[in-house]
């Protein structure tokens, strides 16, 4: 990541904190345009509904350009693999174009041509291996899964995407799983994996966005290590299905099992000890995650009580604890425990359209029947939130 | 906004640091600001929020599973009362809470407010949907229900200052008048195709100009963007059914309308620097015209997959140009 880029980060993250700031009230305007005189903005930053449209229409123009030129040359599979090879170089080329220019960095269409070149240059190299080089599917996955890995490592460094760190991580631990012993491997990477990143979350000589990268790094881990002492992970052999071979039939022995109950008992509450002690929202957040993945692991092995009865107390309690949670921390000296607080905190809480979206689907009741002609109608059947359609 | 709210920020803090000393910030300011910035002081409010919202999900899912497996055994009068009990608890616990009513924006209360007014105005809309199932009340005029959850909706919306059950209200009004609000279906509900076209388009006129009207009138002028989405989309959605569902020769007549309604409501987006209409706008006129590529180019689909990618290259320098002369972020 070149020098100006991380400067200009650097501001950015100051000029997104004082708008923060301002719309929670906690300094008024006159206070923010000095902010913005001693932090001018260095790159265009639109909103992320502009970011994102811009990506999509990237998108789409480069799939499009890329359908026409494989139907337009109507070659073999080479043909193709070649086309691939050179689009993705291009759109690697333009990301470089566009993230040196301070108006074009951060509008959406860098981002849509790296994801798109990276992708199209692990496809191109995955056709290269099976169709040209003949390589086995088996060795074919692993150096394809390597080559993801070194691919997505070196754009999260350059680009400073934390998705990117996140998809290498990904790749990391298939790589892993596809060697012996690829459990143990996920439970020892993954756990050094967050020890050495957590190290660096604030270390204030690297750049914002690596920093980000670092949380995505940190989460992955935890996330990797957890999936492999998962016992309904264990017992349904999901680590070593990414091996490639077949699989033994011989199960799980008592002993591992144990060890499986365990650590899917413990890994949630240590994630989340962890994320409390050092105030980090994404780990207490990680460890929800998978506090949640355990109990539904729980429900899966024992039956205590009816679907409906579970659901519902596991909502209620939910509702509870998250009532509790509020009251507990306003009661404490201005409102602070610990530090913690329910407070927002220059968090804007208004839904925005876009938000509203989920709920309306989720519970929108579904449409009324056509009225076909001579159809006496009998009523209608009940819905749930929703009032419409059956259960 | 959510960069800042991921934690410790060295930048942020050092800045904090830099601006007190330089007097832009007070002593006071730069307390709170650099001890959330130092990671000293975080909050949980959108764990709060996100459980809260899980739970009122789980809850709800839980009792439609309760109604559906059970029903026949416990008998439709003590599931009627339960629930109803429940909604009236949940409904009860908002109303003490909700602040006195007005027709501007009303904070939030409680940072349950929102969830708790959702469960309890679900659990009574299931309540109402399963009594009309089981005791026939309206007969074969049982999607009229459908209008009453969406009277029943709107008085909350209004009452309760709530954009999420304002947005339920217009989804049920689509819902009696057959329009499924659905992203998985491709289609715009079950029935005759060109009586729900007009239907979609009626309600999502109807929408929009109560939301011209809420914002001109000052009634709830913060609804102005649920009604006008919501609209936009309904209108958009027949327009493009049009286009794309109508077999005969009239995709054409469908398309210029679509053309005409994309250019109007794409300027007066422009004009009130109103972003989500704009980004819609774009999108449904981009969709519409693939038809007219795909038809004019014919068989040669590597030509026409050439001219779609050129089309969206267009609408990318529409939006960049505009969204430049619009003048916002």
């Amino acid at each position: 990541m070149k020098g100006e880029w991380i400067a200009a980060e650097r501001v950015e993250e100051v000029r997104a904190a004082a708008e923060g700031w301002r719309s929670a009230g906690a300094i008024d305007s006159g206070t923010f345009e000095e902010i913005s005189r001693w932090y001018p903005e260095p790159r265009v930053l639109p909103s992320p509904l502009w970011r994102a449209l811009v990506f999509v229409f990237v998108s789409l123009a480069l799939l499009l350009l890329l359908g026409a030129f494989a139907l337009g040359t109507r070659g073999g599979t080479g043909a193709f693999t070649v086309l691939l090879l050179v689009f993705g170089a291009a759109s690697l080329i333009a990301t470089e174009a566009q993230e040196n220019a301070p108006r074009l960095a951060l509008r959406g269409g860098a981002g849509a041509t790296s994801f798109w070149g990276i992708v199209f240059l692990l496809v191109g190299v995955f056709l290269l291996l099976e169709e040209t080089l003949k390589v086995r599917e088996e060795r074919g996955v692993t150096i394809l899964a390597l080559a993801s890995l070194v691919v997505w490592a070196l754009a999260a460094r350059r680009w400073g995407s934390p998705a990117y760190a996140f998809l290498a991580a990904i790749a990391f631990f298939v790589v892993l799983a596809r060697a012996p012993s690829g459990r143990l491997l996920w439970i020892v990477c993954g756990a050094a994996m967050t020890l050495v990143f957590e190290r660096v979350l604030d270390h204030p000589s690297w750049a914002p966005s690596h920093r980000r990268c670092a949380e995505a790094l940190v989460a992955s881990g935890l996330l990797g290590a957890y999936a492999a002492v998962n016992l309904y992970g264990l017992d349904h052999r999901l680590v070593e299905s990414l091996r490639g071979v077949k699989l033994a039939a011989l199960g799980p022995g008592s002993f591992e099992r144990i060890w499986a109950m365990a650590g899917t008992a413990l890994v949630p509450v240590a994630v989340v000890w962890r994320g409390v002690r050092a105030r980090r929202m994404f780990v207490i957040d990680t460890g929800l995650v998978v506090a949640a993945l355990s109990l539904i692991t729980l429900r899966h092995y024992v039956h205590l009580a009816a679907t409906w009865f579970v659901l519902t107390l596991a909502g209620g309690l939910l509702v509870l604890l998250a009532l509790f949670l509020n009251r507990w921390l306003a009661k404490g000296t201005e409102s602070e425990r610990h530090g913690f607080t329910a407070k927002p905190l220059f968090a804007d809480e208004r839904l925005g359209a876009l938000e509203l979206a989920p709920v309306v689907v989720a519970h929108a009741p579904g449409p009324r029947p056509p009225v076909e002609p001579g159809f006496q109608g009998g009523g209608g059947s009940f819905g749930g939130g929703g009032a419409g359609g059956s259960f | 906004m959510s960069r800042m709210l991921q934690g410790v920020n060295p930048d942020v803090a050092a800045a904090v640091e830099r601006l007190r000393g330089e007097g832009v910030l007070t002593d006071t300011q730069s307390g709170l600001l650099g001890r959330v910035a130092r990671r000293e002081f975080v909050s949980v409010r959108p764990e709060i929020r996100a459980a809260l919202y899980v739970g009122v999900l789980l809850v709800t899912s839980g009792v439609a599973l309760f109604l559906k497996e059970n029903h026949e055994r416990i008998g439709p009068a003590a599931i009627g009362i339960a629930i109803a009990l429940a909604a009236a608890t949940c409904l009860g616990w908002a109303s003490r809470r909700a602040a006195p009513f007005t027709w501007e924006e009303a904070a939030s209360a409680h940072p349950a407010f929102d969830y708790v007014l959702l469960l309890g105005a679900l659990l009574a809309v299931a309540d109402l949907a399963y009594l009309e199932a089981q005791l026939k009340l309206l007969g074969p005029n049982w999607p009229w229900h459908l209008l009453a959850v969406a009277v029943f909706y709107l008085f909350l919306a209004y009452l309760f200052d709530s954009k999420m059950l304002l947005s339920l209200a217009l989804a049920a009004f689509a819902a009696w008048r057959g329009i499924a609000v659905s992203l998985t279906g491709a289609a715009l509900g079950a029935g005759d195709p060109a009586r729900l076209r007009i239907e979609a388009l009626a309600c999502g006129a109807l929408f929009v100009a109560l939301g011209v009207a809420a914002a001109r009138r000052q009634r709830k002028a913060h609804f102005e963007d649920v009604y006008v989405n919501a609209g936009l989309l309904l209108v958009f959605g027949g327009l493009l059914s049009g286009v794309f569902g109508d077999e005969g020769v009239r995709w054409g007549a469908w398309l210029l309308a679509l053309l005409l309604a994309a250019a109007a409501v794409g300027r007066a987006a422009f004009r009130a620097k109103r972003t989500l209409p704009f980004a819609l706008t774009v999108v449904a006129a981009w969709l519409g015209l693939q038809r007219l590529v795909f038809e004019a180019v014919g068989a040669a689909r590597g030509g026409a997959l050439l001219l779609s990618a050129i089309t969206a290259g267009a609408a990318l320098i529409l939006i960049v140009s505009s969204r430049r002369k619009m003048g916002i972020q």
